[in-house]
């Protein structure tokens, strides 16, 4: 084994190992750090092992080796994760069996799902951890790769930036300082392997080499590497503080104190993100129909420069007051529904009902702890009485009114106190009464307006998509941005309609509730945070107020409202029953479209709920990137180090023009070796022993070349290549070595060559 | 009609013909630089401040080849084909080239002797190691053809009977080309017999001092003694014979022809009799450099003397007063140096 060898690889796992740190504010507790450091330990003590007996077998540097060692170490980490984690399946607890290599691809599997579901701080859940593990591993192979196998220690460095980017597209608010301080230091002991690396190799001697060789240099730049990671994230663009802070169980606090993060704030204006933890079971519904409607918790009937928002609860009237607490007009279609709702991890002070409640019996609740506001049709809690642990029996009657009462609707008189407020509006932006007056006129009834406004909000064709990460708009009307941008989830969807429709004259206001949920087997029905969700309710004179959803939700959570089809599901061309309009082929709609939670919504507000999401889409994301940009100095680092390893004088010759066209000096394929060399020597301005190195690469290549066949001397290079190399490098600027390292003109002109030589010829088409 | 001078210091009964004496063995690269540098050295004395041009012309020594010299008067060009007779010791004759000289002035004549009543050969000017053609484009085209035909096939056939012409043998032709009247100029495909082509060139400031400060006071050629002998030359001339020449070269040499041949300012390129003087114009160089192998400057090196006065430029190329040499080194520019096996 090199000399260098045992330490660069222990340096480098090392380096991976500091570099973990940066894991430590993604998850909540420590128990992820074991796992990742056994997969760390195990690639680098597998590269470590096979390099010693290649080397004590004298096959060091062959290509051999440079093939089994990246296998054994592939192993390596899969016995390890097998022992760390599915033992049992395993022969003799560690060496991987195919069941047990089946139990860890579902265990990897669930850490997707993890991933996926888990917002940071993230439990250390088993799949997760797992992934973590593994992802650690392939970075150390990486790693190893680059520092021991390349020879490019420093190269290595990018596999910690992978890491300090995590905790960056995890993570909400600043990140700490910390999490790159693990990298950078790990970064540092990667310098001082590459230092001390190029040290040992210009004075060969070997194990020799001080073992302090180059801590100065590289203490410097790993000082400085520490600093910019304590300046670094004041800078970094990180995810703002958001009012989410945790899907998980008991996790965190939620506005008004709700410890499940379940409350729904009233107060919602209309921009903001959408979070997505982990679905929690809130509800428990029986019902005495199939296809239950909303269950509503709060309608926001006032529209403000702040958005929808609550006018005012008339806390008057007990739910036990009366027998009809809501009655509706006697002219509408309806049908009684019977349900019993029991609160699992729900905690509100607005008890989830369905529409135009007429009795509502909570268990054990004091008489009058809970009061109704008939005209907002809302049941809320009085003096703190809250949903934790209730059940509810309530019966109401919900609306159906069928489309020829609709049509047959006249307006209200404009003095009707419900129309003066069911209808008011700030003044708005001028692009949305011009879209009103485009979709609607005044001549129309109220059902035509609000058909024209759900048509246009609930067709496909006109672009509108659900997105979760609703980007915050520029034009300072949140409205003006949904309706222009197009992307939003239902709230924003539920906030348009009802303003649009507001705005044709017709009242109307934005329910908050949850769609009725999931039957269950034993058949209730289970309503989790995955249910939340807003629609409009419309005010027909003479039918009350009528549902109508123009959220393109997912078609398991839609409920079915006959008069108002959506005009993409009515659409002939447009196949129901497949995906949901909004569904990506080949993605869940369940994973699409959950409408869990609503924000207060603070400016740029934490997407947390696609934290985890993030997590494979930017850091892969950068991954790629940094190999795409890496890879024509990968390419040269290892052509060269193959090269280096023939040694013959073709190929050092090949390395010294290679470096050369790298550096920007110029060589010519039409000169020969030996102007080529006083070229060099010429504009690199080497001095005396250097210029003695080109020449005496040149004449090599002559005599390996032109010179007659038969025995030739083994003359070793590597001193003449070695010291060329230094001189043309001295020779030329700072930026020039850089772009020699990062972008290296004889791989990228090579590449250019092949592009040009295969792409296709360009035709002139000429057309009549 | 013109003058034919015996010109050797030794008294010689005939040119040297054949190989060396049997047990000679050929030179080794080192022997032939060596041998080289003192032949050079010796007529660097008496052609000053031209290393490069006495070079040449060992090197056309050594390739077995024709050395024309083409130059304005005054410049030595005589000089250096006298120092190279002197230095190497061997049969020198010159011709001094008139109007009125004969082909057998150049090759011999039969001539009938009444005594023996048969005919004797008497050899012309061309039994020499060393032929000095002075003011070649002076004679006649008749007479200049009898040269080159001597030069090409190396022997001379007079009424039938064939005589073997020396070994080594090698003509240093000089040409005036500025003095036009009366001249029959050789045609460029004539040109074409001529291994290389040098212009001597006016010397420095420096050589012309000492040059004037010498020759008040004596002739350097008198002082030259030789260097080497014909036995000496032929030893040198078949080791330069056994240089190796990798496959990549004889592939270089071919694409540098074939690269005049498609150049758009030349009506002539270079002939394939051109590639193999280029080839043993090279290894001749190669050797004098003590080498055991070509290598591609030694090719680049000899180009331009060896190729450029067999091309002729089209009128174009002319009139834009590009030359051969220019055309040339392009070329050299142009051609990739091959540099796997």
């Amino acid at each position: 084994m090199r000399a260098g060898t045992l330490g660069t690889t222990v340096a480098t796992a090392v380096a991976l190992l500091l570099g973990s740190l940066a894991l430590v504010p993604v998850f909540a507790t420590g128990g992820w750090a074991p796992p990742v450091a056994v997969a760390v330990v195990a690639v680098a003590g597998a590269g470590l092992v096979v390099r010693a007996l290649a080397g004590r077998q004298g096959l060091a540097g062959s290509g051999w080796v440079v093939v089994a060692v990246p296998a054994v170490q592939v192993l390596a980490l899969l016995t390890a994760l097998t022992v760390v984690f599915v033992p049992g399946d395993a022969t003799a607890g560690f060496l991987p069996t195919p069941s047990s290599v089946g139990d860890l691809a579902a265990l990897l599997a669930e850490g997707g799902d993890d991933v996926r579901e888990q917002v940071t701080p993230a439990l250390p859940l088993t799949g997760l951890v797992a992934l973590v593990a593994l992802l650690l591993g392939v970075l150390a192979l990486g790693a190893d790769l680059l520092a021991v196998a390349a020879r490019q220690p420093a190269l290595a460095g990018l596999t910690l930036l992978v890491l300090a980017c995590i905790p960056v597209a995890t993570t909400r608010g600043d990140v700490s300082p910390a999490a790159f301080l693990g990298p950078a230091v790990g970064f540092a002991v990667l310098l001082w392997a590459d230092q001390r690396g190029r040290l040992a190799d210009r004075d060969r001697s070997g194990p020799g080499a001080p073992l302090g060789t180059g801590t100065l240099p590289a203490l410097r730049t790993g000082a400085l590497a520490v600093l910019v990671a304590l300046v670094l994230p004041a800078f970094v663009p990180t995810l703002a503080e958001g009012s989410f802070t945790s899907g998980l169980g008991g996790g965190g606090d939620g506005p008004g104190g709700s410890s499940t993060g379940t409350a729904l704030d009233p107060a919602a204006a209309l921009q903001g993100q959408l979070t997505q933890p982990e679905p929690i079971d809130l509800l428990r519904l029986e019902t005495d129909v199939p296809d239950p409607e909303y269950l509503r918790t709060v309608a926001l009937d006032e529209y403000t420069d702040e958005g929808w928002g609550i006018a005012a609860l008339d806390g008057s009237l007990p739910v036990s007051s009366s027998e009809a607490l809501a009655p509706l007009p006697g002219t509408v279609d309806s049908r009684e529904v019977d349900s019993r709702v029991t609160a699992l991890a729900h905690d509100d002070r607005f008890l989830p009902v369905f529409a135009s409640v007429q009795s509502v019996v909570v268990d054990g609740a004091e008489d009058g702890a809970w009061r109704i506001d008939d005209r907002n049709d809302t049941v809320f809690g009085r003096d703190g009485t809250r949903t934790a642990g209730a059940s509810w029996d309530v019966v109401s009657q919900e609306a159906r009114p069928t489309p020829q009462q609709l049509a047959a609707s006249r307006p209200l008189p404009a003095a009707d106190p419900l129309q003066q407020s069911a209808t008011a509006l700030p003044p708005l932006d001028p692009s949305v009464t011009a879209l009103v007056e485009e979709l609607t006129g005044p001549e129309q009834s109220p059902y035509q307006r609000v058909e024209a406004v759900f048509g246009h909000l609930s067709d496909r064709a006109n672009g509108f998509v659900y997105s979760l990460a609703t980007t915050p708009g520029t034009t300072g009307d949140d409205l003006a941005d949904f309706l222009e941008r197009r992307r939003g989830y239902c709230e924003q969807y539920a906030g348009a309609m009802a303003v649009l429709v507001r705005a044709a004259g017709v009242p109307a206001r934005v329910v908050l509730g949850y769609t009725p949920g999931q039957p269950q087997t034993d058949g209730s029905r289970l309503v989790t945070t995955a249910d939340a969700h807003a629609w409009v309710e419309v005010y027909f004179a003479g039918l009350g107020w009528v549902p109508y959803d123009p959220t393109p939700i997912a078609e398991t959570r839609q409920v079915d409202l006959p008069w108002a089809q959506r005009a993409d599901d009515r659409a002939p061309a447009v196949p129901t029953g497949s995906a949901a309009p909004t569904a990506a082929p080949g993605v869940p709609t369940a994973e699409l479209d959950r409408d869990d939670q609503f924000t207060p919504l603070a400016p740029g507000a934490a997407d947390a709920g696609t934290a985890w999401g993030r997590w494979l889409g930017v850091g892969g994301g950068t991954a790629v990137l940094l190999a795409l940009l890496a890879a024509p100095g990968l390419t040269r680092v290892l052509q060269r180090r193959r090269r280096l390893a023939d040694g013959s004088p073709g190929a050092v010759w090949d390395e010294l023009l290679a470096t050369s066209t790298d550096l920007g000096l110029p060589v010519t394929t039409t000169g020969s070796s030996r102007q080529v060399a006083a070229r060099l020597t010429e504009v690199a301005a080497v001095d005396g022993s250097a210029a003695a190195a080109l020449r005496a690469l040149a004449a090599a290549l002559e005599g390996a070349v032109y010179g007659p066949p038969g025995d030739h001397p083994v003359r070793d290079l590597s001193a003449a290549s070695a010291a060329a190399d230094r001189a043309l490098r001295a020779g030329v600027g700072r930026r020039d070595r850089w772009r020699a390292r990062l972008a290296p003109a004889s791989v990228l002109t090579a590449v250019t060559g092949w592009v040009t030589a295969h792409a296709p010829r360009r035709r002139g088409t000429r057309t009549a | 009609m013109g003058r034919v001078t015996e010109a050797t210091t030794t008294p010689s009964t005939g040119a040297h013909t054949g190989a060396g004496a049997p047990g000679d063995p050929d030179l080794e690269p080192v022997d032939v630089q060596a041998e080289g540098a003192r032949i050079a050295g010796a007529m660097g004395t008496v052609v000053q401040g031209k290393p490069d041009v006495v070079r040449l012309a060992l090197v056309v020594l050594l390739a077995e080849g024709h050395l024309l010299i083409e130059d304005v008067p005054g410049v030595g060009k005589t000089t250096l084909a006298k120092a190279m007779a002197k230095a190497v010791d061997s049969t020198v004759r010159r011709i001094q080239f008139t109007p009125d000289l004969l082909p057998s002035d150049v090759t011999g004549v039969a001539v009938f002797d009444q005594e023996t009543r048969t005919f004797e050969f008497r050899p012309g000017a061309v039994f020499a190691n060393l032929v000095v053609a002075d003011e070649i484009n002076r004679a006649s085209p008749k007479t200049q053809s009898a040269l080159l035909e001597c030069m090409e096939e190396r022997q001379v056939t007079v009424d039938g009977v064939t005589y073997e012409l020396a070994r080594p043998f090698m003509v240093l032709a000089t040409q005036n080309p500025l003095e036009m009247e009366g001249t029959y100029p050789l045609p460029e495909a004539q040109r074409d017999r001529f291994t290389a082509r040098v212009s001597m060139g006016y010397p420095d400031r420096d050589a012309e001092l000492a040059m004037l400060d010498d020759r008040g006071t004596r002739d350097p050629l008198g002082s030259l003694t030789p260097v080497a002998d014909a036995a000496l030359v032929r030893r040198m001339v078949a080791g330069t014979a056994r240089l190796h020449v990798a496959d990549p070269l004889r592939r270089y040499v071919v694409a540098l022809v074939e690269a005049t041949r498609r150049s758009p300012d030349l009506r002539l390129g270079a002939s394939p009799r051109a590639g193999l003087q280029l080839l043993r114009a090279a290894r001749a160089a190669a050797a004098l450099d003590g080498r055991d192998h070509v290598v591609p400057d030694d090719v680049q090196a000899m180009a331009v003397p060896v190729l450029a006065h067999r091309l002729l430029l089209t009128p174009d190329a002319a009139l834009a007063r590009r030359s051969t040499e220019r055309v040339v080194a392009d070329v050299l520019t142009a051609v990739p140096v091959p540099r796997t096996r």
